[in-house]
């Protein structure tokens, strides 16, 4: 009996000249995005290993000088493109680039590709996520808005129940037609999209299935929930202009309303501090010491403590060159500085996301665009394990340059002149292996989104439960 | 008989329930957006006065010094000293008295004052950082800050009052106008008004108006109402200009969703029908075509890429260095605290320093231009494409007169550059000339003091998507009462 | 219905109100109407009869002007109503087969707006609730929202309606079809008090027996012709069906 029903409803979705139109539609703007996305991606990631390699090359060839004067020189690390960035762009766009790893700063990373975008593209990216996110549901409403509302204006429902059909078989032989309608425009696309990655024999990457699957599965569920209260609207709604106007109003709350409304929600529950605060904060710090006690004073202990070690008694007799340890003591201290205040700034970002996500519970496409850019590597958690593998690197280069100038010119302890000091060479600076970042494995980034699947999954037992109610009481006549 | 079609409409809507809901939701949105808009302008200047009080509070504290040093000349007899650079506290002359040090190590902020409209449209001011430190580093050290903000809340965009006017507003004029015609037909009502003496035109021209005034109405009271709340200062005549611009943009950007729906109800379709067609021009002229020419821009003009630049300012500093520097100079470069009271020397380095910073921005300077023209570029595209999409021409217009938009960045980071200019040269001529600084010199410090464009820039640049909107507004307008015509009011 | 009471219009001398002259209106290839000639004088009412399709409410339209002619010219007190639609307006009033009015506005507020809207704007509250107890209305469902009222209660507004713009020509169309017989009955004197006063009437419709009962004259149309016409007066019930028939084959 369902399959009856499915198939009546496909044949009737198909031969319906809204379907062919929404279908072409959909169909270009989809295989528009991929291409798009996919063409940046590559570029991006050509861009991106070209930029990493130079700047590893001139960390080399900076020439011979003092170790610490590299560490001041630098690296830089770029940050490579996410797995699967051509489907969900994430929030990329907005991220830097770059960053600087230099002596004695931790730096916001640089080069954001959103402040060399024209403002249009404040409306939105057109990628494949966009397209399934916000799209699709507008596609599966227009489909469905007169599953059970229209079958009553026309009168053809009062013959159907008249048949003795159970109520719930037609809702699942519509819902399966429905569905297969809309997978009839979308998994072509989607195919032909994964045909041609692996055609470009890329994402052979481990992980790279775990990842997709957790994608199709996710973005099948946000069209299922879609899908059922799309028929349990329609089963309900008076009319079918009613059941559309509902449904739009939904779906406009959902995918514009919503997620601007609890971003500024979330801004004002978690506080964040612009540039000017954070950095005048973090340098009052840095002055004043992270536990009030002056650098200077830190400094002097310090230097009776290696005295005490070395058993001597002035800077000339110890055996590690002292201006290299003092600066290295420094960098230690301002180690602390760095964590509480960066890491302060990121539990902040991160609870607001997290807030964000929770409100997914009136607007689901608020956790799937979570679950969605975690999956695409081109998340917040991301970015954050990227800044934070960029920051490993920089006290690891200038702790081993450092570490290097005070063992390797101890002897020039007690002679400050400019013409005793020490150089080092491109063999020196090799003692420092070049930046190199790890994705996140599937694991670590499922881990953050439990409650995400959890409001998934409420929603879609909700959207079912709905249908199912509101099909029982179905009634040929409009209440 | 106007009147009288008016009184009417007006009691029939205030007697459907989904009017009231549609008004208070729409109100809730424009209040809501300007709360958010006002923390977001909050936020920045709090970003700018805690910034501006830091580099205050070092100057202050070389001030301190200098005073110090100068009542201790005062009192012992000698001569006001040039200092060497050393960071270690001692004895001798304050680093306050050498120019070339307070040049370099303390900031002055170029401040970007928002206009009285900035809290109504965000624009790219969360990204683009509206006060910019400078002091003697080169100038592409100068634009590499921007704004921090969670990426998460900057890729969603902010809920301001732009957002509401552009994508909300045209919802709620759709839901109010789609069925016009169509639910009139529908419900009977239309066969038996036009059995009066009176036209097709006369009417929809009188349920047009009624519409108009109602939003109009609560945009006006519940916008002017809230940002005033939210304290935007009405007081300035400039700001009284731009909010009339404002308006304007507003108005036509609404007649041209009104007209629009009048265009498809002329089609003589059912309200569902129509419905459909409505929302998917929403669709496609507030999300798609936007979209589509954000992509088209960057495609035919993609930017250079920000990390080509950062690798070339790079090789350019490598350079430089090479040629300018020997590697113990860099090192005491960056150290000059460690440096043996050697004053010679130490005024060499920053002499030094000066000239390779000039040399780097020579290296740099033409990269940065090429990636500003590219931008422009870009820009150039979207100006053409803008007219595909009301939308796209009223966030450029947005943008525009509320002064978030690139734009005016663009100018400010051009004074910017010139202030730049102004401070380098005011240290430098002091440092290489060891004229020691007094105290009395801190408050003669090159200030930067933004110049606002003149109001006829401002115009030149708004009038393409004003002009745009306002064609957009007139076809929409000709095409549906053109359409009407051919109304059938009986189904055959 | 005694006959004594009825109007007779002079057959010569009666104005003209309502004049179709050759009136053609083709959709496409298919013709509604071929041609039709048709004069209705102030005090007539003109049932036409016929089946589905046959152009009856085509003619009714092309009155209205809520459809162009294709041809030939619709006149209403020998002003052309394509011409000047507006002022055409002024003398028609209009009752279809549903009555339709706003559903949240009560019944003194919609007969107060249409009414105004055809221009007449001197009625006090009072003689609009006079037009509607004339009509048949109970007295406190003037206040109530229509949305609340029966199919025959909407009917009886219409002609309120009729009578509030003392309009010189009826278009009804079917009017009284789903009522039932008392509802339909009263509504047929309604009609007649409206010829009293001098109103020119075209009523299309299926209801033979009410034609003939209430109307003066009959005319049958058939696939966009007007086949035949007779004075009730002449002919008797068993003729009017007899002949309807006869055309309808």
């Amino acid at each position: 009996m369902i399959r009856f029903v499915a198939r009546k409803e496909l044949t009737e979705l198909v031969r319906d000249g809204r379907f062919h139109w929404t279908g072409i539609i959909l169909a270009l703007l989809l295989i528009t995005a991929l291409a798009t996305g996919w063409q940046r991606y590559a570029s991006y990631q050509d861009l991106q290993s070209s930029a990493q390699a130079t700047s590893n090359t001139q960390w080399l060839k900076q020439g011979d000088k003092n170790p610490h004067s590299a560490a001041h020189y630098g690296n830089y690390a770029f940050k490579p493109a996410g797995p699967l960035s051509y489907f969900d762009s994430g929030v990329e766009a907005y991220t830097g680039t770059a960053v600087f790893m230099e002596a004695h700063k931790q730096n916001f990373a640089l080069a954001r590709p959103a402040s060399d975008l024209n403002a249009v593209a404040r409306f939105g990216d057109l990628t494949g996520a966009f397209i399934l996110q916000v799209l699709v549901p507008l596609i599966i409403i227009f489909l469905g808005f007169t599953a059970f509302s229209g079958e009553r204006d026309s009168g053809t429902l009062r013959q159907l129940l008249s048949m003795g059909v159970r109520r719930r078989d037609i809702l699942w032989g519509k819902a399966i037609g429905i569905g297969a309608g809309v997978a009839l425009i979308v998994v072509p696309c989607l195919v032909l999209g994964a045909l041609a990655l692996s055609l470009a024999e890329l994402n052979t990457s481990a992980g790279f299935m775990a990842r997709m699957s957790v994608l199709v599965s996710t973005y099948g569920a946000y069209a299922a929930i879609f899908l059922f209260l799309t028929l349990a609207v329609s089963a309900w709604a008076k009319s079918g202009r009613h059941a559309l106007i509902a449904l739009v109003g939904f779906w406009a709350f959902t995918a514009f309303i919503a997620p601007k409304a609890v971003t500024e929600i979330s801004k004002a529950v978690c506080p964040t501090p612009a540039y000017g605060e954070f950095m005048a904060d973090m340098r009052t710090m840095q002055a004043k010491g992270f536990d009030g006690v002056s650098p200077w004073r830190r400094i002097q202990e310090m230097q009776a403590e290696l005295y005490q070690e070395y058993g001597v008694n002035s800077v000339a007799e110890l055996p590690v060159y002292w201006p290299a340890t003092r600066m290295q003591k420094l960098e230690e201290l301002d180690h602390d500085v760095f964590d509480y205040h960066y890491n302060n700034l990121r539990q902040a970002y991160t609870d607001q996301r997290r807030l964000q996500d929770s409100f997914g519970v009136i607007a689901p496409i608020l956790s799937l665009r979570s679950v969605s850019m975690a999956m695409s590597g081109t998340d917040l958690i991301t970015h954050i394990e990227f800044m934070n593998a960029t920051e490993s690197y920089r006290r690891n280069m200038v702790a081993k340059m450092n570490g290097y100038l005070s063992k390797a010119a101890a002897s020039l302890n007690d002679s400050f002149s400019s013409s005793n000091y020490m150089t080092a060479d491109e063999e020196v600076f090799a003692i420092v292996p070049p930046f190199e970042f790890d994705q996140p494995t599937v694991g670590q980034a499922l881990g953050e989104h439990t409650r995400n699947f959890v409001i998934l999954t409420i929603w879609l037992a909700f959207a079912v439960t709905a249908s199912v109610a509101a099909v029982d009481r179905l009634s040929t006549e409009a209440r | 008989m106007y009147a009288l079609i008016i009184s009417h409409e007006a009691r029939s809507l205030a007697r459907t329930s989904m009017l009231s809901v549609l008004l208070t939701v729409l109100a809730c949105a424009i209040a809501f957006a300007a709360w958010s808009g006002r923390n977001m302008i909050d936020r920045q200047m709090q970003g700018a006065d805690a910034a501006i009080a830091f580099e205050a509070g070092m100057r202050d504290a070389m001030r301190a010094d200098v005073i110090k040093y100068e009542q201790k000349i005062e009192d012992e007899g000698g001569e006001v000293q040039f200092a060497t650079i050393n960071h270690a506290p001692g004895s001798g002359p304050p680093q306050g008295t050498n120019a070339g040090a307070v040049g370099a190590e303390t900031a002055a902020y170029a401040v970007l004052p928002p206009t009285g409209l900035a809290a109504l449209s965000i624009g790219q001011s969360d990204i683009s950082l509206s006060y910019v430190p400078v002091n003697m580093r080169n100038i592409v050290d100068v634009t590499r800050y921007s704004e921090i903000e969670n990426p998460v809340n900057l890729a969603t965009g902010a809920f301001d009052i732009s957002f509401v006017i552009i994508f909300l507003l045209p919802i709620f004029i759709l839901a109010l106008t789609y069925g016009v015609l169509s639910s009139e037909k529908e419900q009977g009502t239309l066969a038996m008004i036009m059995a009066h003496p009176i036209s097709l035109r006369e009417l929809m021209t009188c349920k047009l108006i009624t519409r108009f005034m109602i939003l109009l109405g609560v945009v006006a009271v519940a916008g002017l109402a809230s940002t005033l709340a939210v304290g935007t200062q009405l007081d300035n005549p400039e700001t009284w200009m731009r909010f009339g611009f404002w308006a304007g943009a507003c108005l036509l950007y609404g007649m041209f969703w009104f007209f629009l729906a009048v265009f498809v109800n002329a089609m003589g379709k059912s309200s569902a029908t129509n419905g459909l067609i409505l929302a998917g021009s929403w669709l496609l002229f507030v999300v798609i075509v936007p979209t589509l020419v954000s992509i088209v821009a960057t495609t035919l003009y993609p930017a250079p890429s920000r990390m080509d630049l950062v690798t070339a300012s790079r090789e350019a500093q490598t350079e430089a260095s090479f040629q300018y520097m020997k590697a113990l100079d860099e090192f005491y470069y960056d150290h000059l605290e460690l440096v043996p009271n050697a004053e010679d020397k130490a005024r060499d380095f920053l002499t030094l320093s000066i000239a390779n910073s000039e040399a780097i921005e020579k290296e740099v300077r033409p990269l940065y231009d090429q990636f500003q023209s590219q931008l422009n570029r870009q820009e150039g595209l979207v100006q053409q494409y803008q007219y595909l999409s009301p939308a796209i021409m009223m966030q450029q217009a947005l943008n525009e007169v509320s002064g978030t938009s690139a734009d005016r960045y663009e100018d400010f980071m051009g004074q910017v550059f010139d202030f730049h200019k102004e401070w380098k040269d005011y240290f430098a001529v002091r440092f290489l000339s060891k004229d020691p600084l007094v105290s009395a010199d801190y408050d003669r410090f090159p200030e930067f003091e933004y110049r606002p464009e003149s109001l006829s820039d401002v115009i030149a640049r708004l009038s393409p998507a004003l002009i745009g909107l306002f064609g957009v507004m007139i076809l929409a307008g000709v095409a549906a009462f053109v359409r009407l015509r051919s109304y059938q009011v009986a189904a055959r | 219905m005694q006959n004594g009471d009825r109007f007779e219009p002079e057959r010569e001398g009666g104005t003209q109100v309502l004049e179709a002259i050759n009136l053609k209106k083709t959709y496409g290839s298919h013709e509604a109407l071929k041609g039709l000639n048709l004069t209705i004088n102030a005090g007539d009412i003109y049932c036409l009869l016929g089946a589905n399709g046959a152009g009856k409410t085509t003619t009714i339209n092309l009155f209205l002007n809520f459809i162009d002619p294709s041809g030939g010219s619709a006149k209403v007190n020998g002003i052309d109503v394509t011409e000047n639609p507006l002022e055409t307006k002024k003398f028609l009033a209009y009752i279809p087969e549903q009555v339709m009015l706003y559903p949240n506005l009560t019944g003194l507020e919609n007969i107060q707006y249409f009414a105004r809207l055809g221009g007449h704007d001197e009625y006090g509250d009072q003689d609009l609730r006079g037009f509607l107890t004339r009509c048949g209305l109970q007295a406190e469902a003037a206040d109530r929202r229509v949305s609340t009222y029966s199919k025959g209660m909407r009917q009886k507004v219409g002609v309120a309606i009729a009578l509030a713009k003392q309009a010189k020509a009826l278009l009804l169309d079917e009017p009284t079809s789903g009522l039932d017989p008392k509802a339909s009955n009263e509504f047929s004197e309604l009609l007649v008090q409206l010829q009293n006063e001098g109103a020119a009437i075209l009523m299309a419709t299926h209801d033979l027996f009410r034609a003939k009962e209430t109307g003066t004259r009959i005319g049958i149309m058939r696939e966009g012709n007007l086949m035949q016409e007779m004075t009730t007066a002449e002919v008797s019930h068993a003729d009017v069906e007899r002949i309807y028939l006869e055309h309808m084959h």
